[in-house]
C-alpha cells in the first residue's frame, strides 16, 4: 500500500473515531431491552428490581445522562435519598441542562437534612464552578479546542486579510483570555473527578482520626456532599462546606 | 535486530533477577536490632535510634513510644548487598530521642508484628547526664541559658473546664494554654481535643498574656473553646498541640548537635545557627463528671440546657382557608443552643403544620414554622411552650406563649358552578412533592469514564492544526522576506538556481559543443556565485571567491574546483579548443559538487 492510500485510510479512520461513537450494533440492542425492561419495572413500581437493571448497564462499562437520571428516580422512589442524590449528581455531569434532572435534584436536596450544593471556600472556584455549571467536561473540551482553532485560524488569516491584521492582538487576546478562562474551568471539572462523594447512609460519624476508637467529631446526613482529601484503610479524610476536616469510614459514602 | 534482541534478553534477566531479589527477600529469615549513636546524652542533645529489619524491606514504620523521652521519626533508609553472590536487603528506620529527664533509661525490647510474627529487638541501655556532666566549660554554660531544668517543666500545656460537674447537653467554656518559660517556639498550631463522649466547638483565636507561676514567669497562649457532653458518666478530657522548637546548634562544637535553646540576643552569635525540633504535647487528663438529666422531666422537654427566653410572633393574624401563617419563634440566651429543639404546639388540630425552617446565630435560634388553617372554625393559634433545664439551679422551666387569635375567614363561594371546582382544587394542590417521571430511552450512551481529552484523535487534529498553522507562517513569513530582504532573495534564488543549471548541463554537454557548453558553465556558474555570495555579477572573479572563502572558512577542495572550472571555461571560451566528453563530465561533477556543498553550508 502506497504512502499516501495509507494517509488517506489513517485520516479516514480517525475522522470515523471522531464523529461516530461506535457501538457494537447488538450491544446497543441489548443495554436499550434492559433499559426498557427496567422502566416497566419502574412503572410497576418494583423499583428495587429495576434498580438492579439499571446497574446491570452501569456494571457492563456504559453509562448516560438518562441512566443515571432513572436510576435516580428508582432510588428516590425506593426511600433512598443519598443514593438518589448521588445518582442525580453523576447524571449533572452527563446531562448538566435537563430540566427534568435539575428539578429532581433540587426537589431530592431540599429533603436532606444538611443541603448544600458547593464545597469551595474560595470565591474564584465558587464563581467558575457557577460558570460552568451547565457545560460537561466534553463539551468544555470542544469549546477549548474551537477557541484554539479560531485562535490559529485568525492568525493564519491575518497574513492575509487587512481586516484580521488590523484587530489580530485584540481578537487573539481576548481568545488567550477565554482558552486559559475555559482551560481553568476543565481543570476544575477534572479535578473534581473521584474526590467527591456522596453520604449514602442515614446518618455518619466523622471522626478526628481513621480509627474505630477516635473521637466523633461531627455528624454528616444522608445526601450531604463531602469532598474526599485522602483514603487510609477503611476510611476517607474528608472536608465539608464548613471546610472541617475528619475521618469517615468508607461504607458511609460512595464517589460521584 | 539484533540490537532490539539483545535489548529483549537484557530485560528478560533483568526480570529474572528482580524476580530472584523479591524472592530471597521474602524468604530469608528477617531479624530485628535496635542501635543508638551514642549512650550517654546530655539534657537537650538528641540521639538517633535505629530499628534496623535485615532479611526484608516490608516492613512499616512501628510506632516507638519510649517513656521520658520524645521520639521523632525521621525516615526509612533501605539497603540491598550482594556478598559472594548472596543477597540481603535490609530496612533501617531512624527516629530521633529526646530526653526529658537525667538518669539511666533501657531502651526496647520493641516488638513488631511481621507477617503474623512477633519480631523481638534487643534492649539497649542510655544514659541521660544533666548539662554540667556533659563536658563543657563553664565559659560555654555562661553563654546560654542553664538547662538542667526538665523540658517538661519549660513547656507545658493545661486544659481547664470552666466547671467538673456538668449535665449532658451543658455547654461549658474550655481553656487550652501553653506555658513557655524562656524557650524559642514557633509554628504552634490550634490544640486538638481527645474528647470521647464530648461535641467541641472551634477554637477562637489565641491570645497571649505573662503569668507567673511557681515563681517563674511564664508566656502563656490561651485557646479557648466550648464543649458539651454527648452522655452521661465519668468522662476524660485531654488536649494534644504541635509545635516546633527552635534550637540554637554551634558549630564549634560538633559533638553537641543541639548545643542550647535559643536565648534572647540569639543573633548576636555568628557562629551559631538554628534547627527546630517538632514538639507533640499533652495534656494531662482531666475528669468531668458528666450528670443525667435530673427526674420529672417536663413532656415538652427535648434536651435543651442552658438559661433560655422565649418570643413568638404570629403574621399574618388575618386569612382565607389554606392561607399560610407564620409563626416565629425567637429562643434567646445562654446555653447550648445546639440541644435547642423547635417549641411545641399544645394542640394543632384544624391546622396543616410543616417543618420548621431554623436559623442559628450568635445567642440565638429562630424557628419560623408554617400553619394553614384548614377551617374556618380555627379561632386561634394554640398555647406554644418550651422547657429547657437550667445548669446553675438544676430545675426544669417551661416558658409558654399564647394563644393567639386569629381570624380564618372562609373561602368565598363561586359565582358559577364552572369555576369553583377548578378554584377549589388548585389551592390545597402540593406543587413540586413529587419528582418527574423517568426517561424513555437511554440517550447518548458512551463507555464509562471516557472523555474527548482522552482520545487519540483530539490531539492529533490539535497538533496537526498547529502543524499547518507553522507552516503557513513560514510560509508567510518567506514570501515576505523575498519581498523585502534583498540578500536573502538572492540566496534563495542561488539555491533553487543552482540545482536547475546542473540539471540543465547535464542535457546539454552532448548536444553542443565545447565552447558553447562552457560559455553557458561560466555565464550560469558566475551568476550562482554572484547570487550565493551576494556580490555583483561583474565583481565575480577567482580572487574575490578565495577571499570568501577564507573569510568564511570553507572547504579549500571545493574552491580547488571553482579554479579549475572557471580556468578551463576561459581557456575553451577564449581558444576554440575542443575539449572531450570526459573532461565536460568531470566539470559537470565537480559544479555538482560545488553545488551540494555550498548549498549545504547554507551561507
Amino acid at each position: 500500500m502506497s504512502g499516501k492510500i495509507r494517509l488517506i485510510f489513517l485520516i479516514v479512520f480517525i475522522f470515523l473515531e471522531f464523529t461516530l461513537l461506535v457501538f457494537p450494533q447488538d450491544n446497543l440492542v441489548k443495554l436499550e431491552l434492559i433499559f426498557n425492561k427496567a422502566n416497566i419495572l419502574y412503572e410497576e413500581k418494583k423499583y428495587s428490581e429495576a434498580v438492579k437493571l439499571y446497574e446491570s448497564i452501569l456494571k457492563k462499562g456504559y453509562e448516560s445522562g438518562y441512566l443515571f437520571y432513572n436510576l435516580g428516580n428508582a432510588y428516590f422512589k425506593k426511600g433512598e435519598l443519598g443514593k438518589a442524590i448521588l445518582n442525580y449528581e453523576r447524571a449533572l455531569k452527563l446531562i448538566p441542562l435537563d430540566s427534568d434532572l435539575r428539578t429532581n435534584y433540587n426537589y431530592a436536596l431540599s429533603l436532606i437534612k444538611v443541603s448544600v450544593k458547593g464545597l469551595e471556600s474560595f470565591w474564584f472556584i465558587r464563581f467558575l464552578n457557577k460558570v460552568f455549571s451547565p457545560f460537561t467536561i466534553d463539551t468544555l473540551t470542544i469549546l477549548l479546542s474551537f477557541i484554539y482553532f479560531s485562535l490559529l485560524g485568525v492568525l493564519t488569516l491575518s497574513f492575509y486579510l487587512t481586516f484580521f491584521r488590523k484587530y489580530r492582538r485584540v481578537i487573539a487576546l481576548s481568545l488567550i483570555f477565554l482558552f486559559f478562562f475555559s482551560f481553568s474551568g476543565l481543570i476544575l471539572k477534572v479535578s473534581k473527578q473521584g474526590k467527591e462523594a456522596i453520604v449514602i447512609v442515614k446518618e455518619a460519624q466523622v471522626k478526628f482520626a481513621p480509627l474505630d476508637e477516635a473521637t466523633l467529631y461531627f455528624r454528616v446526613y444522608e445526601g450531604q456532599k463531602l469532598r474526599i482529601i485522602s483514603q487510609e484503610g477503611t476510611y476517607y479524610k474528608i472536608r465539608d462546606h464548613r471546610q472541617k476536616i475528619g475521618w469517615i469510614e468508607k461504607k458511609a459514602l460512595e464517589v460521584i | 535486530m539484533r540490537q532490539s534482541r539483545d535489548k529483549k534478553i537484557c530485560l528478560v534477566i533483568l526480570g529474572f533477577l528482580a524476580f530472584f531479589l523479591i524472592s530471597s527477600n521474602s524468604f530469608s529469615s528477617v531479624r530485628f536490632e535496635i542501635s543508638v549513636d551514642k549512650s550517654i546524652i546530655s539534657l537537650g542533645e538528641y540521639a538517633q535510634l535505629n530499628l534496623s529489619f535485615s532479611g526484608t524491606q516490608n516492613i512499616s514504620a512501628p510506632k516507638v513510644e519510649i517513656k521520658d523521652f520524645k521520639v521523632n521519626y525521621l525516615g526509612p533508609s533501605t539497603q540491598i548487598s550482594i556478598i559472594n553472590g548472596r543477597i540481603s536487603s535490609s530496612i533501617t528506620h531512624i527516629y530521633t530521642i529526646f530526653p526529658l529527664k537525667a538518669g539511666k533509661f533501657k531502651i526496647g525490647p520493641f516488638i513488631v508484628k511481621y507477617k503474623g510474627q512477633n519480631l523481638t529487638s534487643n534492649s539497649l541501655e542510655v544514659e541521660v547526664v544533666g548539662r554540667g556532666s556533659g563536658g563543657v566549660s563553664s565559659a560555654e554554660k555562661g553563654a546560654f541559658p542553664d538547662y538542667s531544668q526538665d523540658l517538661e517543666e519549660r513547656i507545658f500545656l493545661i486544659v481547664e473546664p470552666a466547671k467538673r460537674k456538668i449535665f449532658v447537653n451543658e455547654l461549658i467554656p474550655l481553656k487550652v494554654s501553653l506555658f513557655i518559660d524562656n524557650l524559642a517556639v514557633r509554628d504552634i498550631e490550634y490544640p486538638t481535643l481527645s474528647a470521647e463522649g464530648f461535641s467541641v466547638k472551634k477554637f477562637s483565636k489565641p491570645y497571649q498574656y505573662k503569668k507567673s507561676l511557681g515563681g517563674r514567669v511564664y508566656d502563656v497562649i490561651e485557646f479557648e473553646t466550648f464543649i458539651y457532653p454527648l452522655k452521661e458518666g465519668e468522662l476524660k478530657i485531654l488536649a494534644k498541640l504541635n509545635c516546633n522548637l527552635v534550637v540554637r546548634k554551634k558549630r564549634r562544637l560538633g559533638s553537641f548537635p543541639f548545643e542550647d535553646f535559643f536565648d534572647e540576643d540569639f543573633f548576636s552569635d555568628f557562629f551559631s545557627f538554628y534547627q527546630t525540633y517538632p514538639l507533640e504535647l499533652k495534656s494531662a487528663e482531666v475528669p468531668i463528671e458528666v450528670l443525667s438529666f435530673p427526674p420529672d422531666k417536663p413532656q415538652d422537654f427535648k434536651g435543651a440546657v442552658g438559661d433560655f427566653s422565649l418570643k413568638v410572633e404570629v403574621s399574618p393574624r388575618e386569612v382565607n382557608v389554606g392561607d399560610p401563617i407564620t409563626l416565629t419563634m425567637k429562643i434567646e440566651g445562654k446555653g447550648n443552643f445546639d440541644s435547642v429543639n423547635c417549641p411545641l404546639l399544645k394542640e394543632s388540630k384544624g391546622f396543616k403544620v410543616y417543618e420548621p425552617e431554623v436559623t442559628q446565630e450568635e445567642g440565638r435560634k429562630v424557628f419560623k414554622q408554617v400553619l394553614i388553617p384548614e377551617s374556618s372554625q380555627v379561632r386561634e393559634i394554640p398555647l406554644v411552650s418550651f422547657s429547657f433545664l437550667d445548669p446553675e439551679t438544676a430545675k426544669y422551666e417551661t416558658l409558654t406563649k399564647g394563644p393567639f387569635p386569629l381570624k380564618v375567614i372562609a373561602q368565598p363561594q363561586p359565582k358559577t358552578k364552572v369555576f369553583a371546582p377548578v378554584l377549589l382544587e388548585e389551592t390545597p394542590q402540593e406543587l413540586g412533592k413529587d419528582i418527574v417521571y423517568i426517561k424513555s430511552s437511554l440517550g447518548k450512551l458512551r463507555k464509562k469514564g471516557e472523555f474527548i481529552y482522552k482520545k487519540v484523535f483530539f490531539w492529533f487534529f490539535n497538533f496537526l492544526a498547529l502543524v499547518v498553522f507553522l507552516g503557513v507562517s513560514y510560509f508567510y513569513k518567506h514570501k515576505e522576506r523575498l519581498k523585502t530582504d534583498r540578500d536573502y532573495a538572492r540566496k534563495f534564488s542561488a539555491s533553487l538556481q543552482g540545482k536547475r543549471i546542473v540539471k540543465e548541463l547535464e542535457g546539454l554537454y552532448t548536444q553542443v559543443d565545447s565552447k558553447e557548453f562552457f560559455d553557458r558553465v561560466f555565464k550560469e556558474f558566475s551568476k550562482y556565485l554572484s547570487d550565493k555570495f551576494n556580490i555583483p555579477q561583474g565583481e565575480v572573479s577567482l580572487d574575490r571567491i578565495k577571499t570568501i572563502f577564507e573569510d568564511k572558512n570553507l572547504d579549500r577542495e571545493i574552491l580547488e574546483k571553482i579554479k579549475d572550472i572557471f580556468q578551463i571555461s576561459e581557456i575553451v571560451r577564449f581558444s576554440s579548443q575542443e575539449v572531450n566528453l570526459e573532461k565536460k563530465k568531470e566539470v559537470l561533477k565537480n559544479l555538482k559538487d560545488i553545488v551540494v556543498y555550498l548549498e549545504r553550508k547554507k551561507l
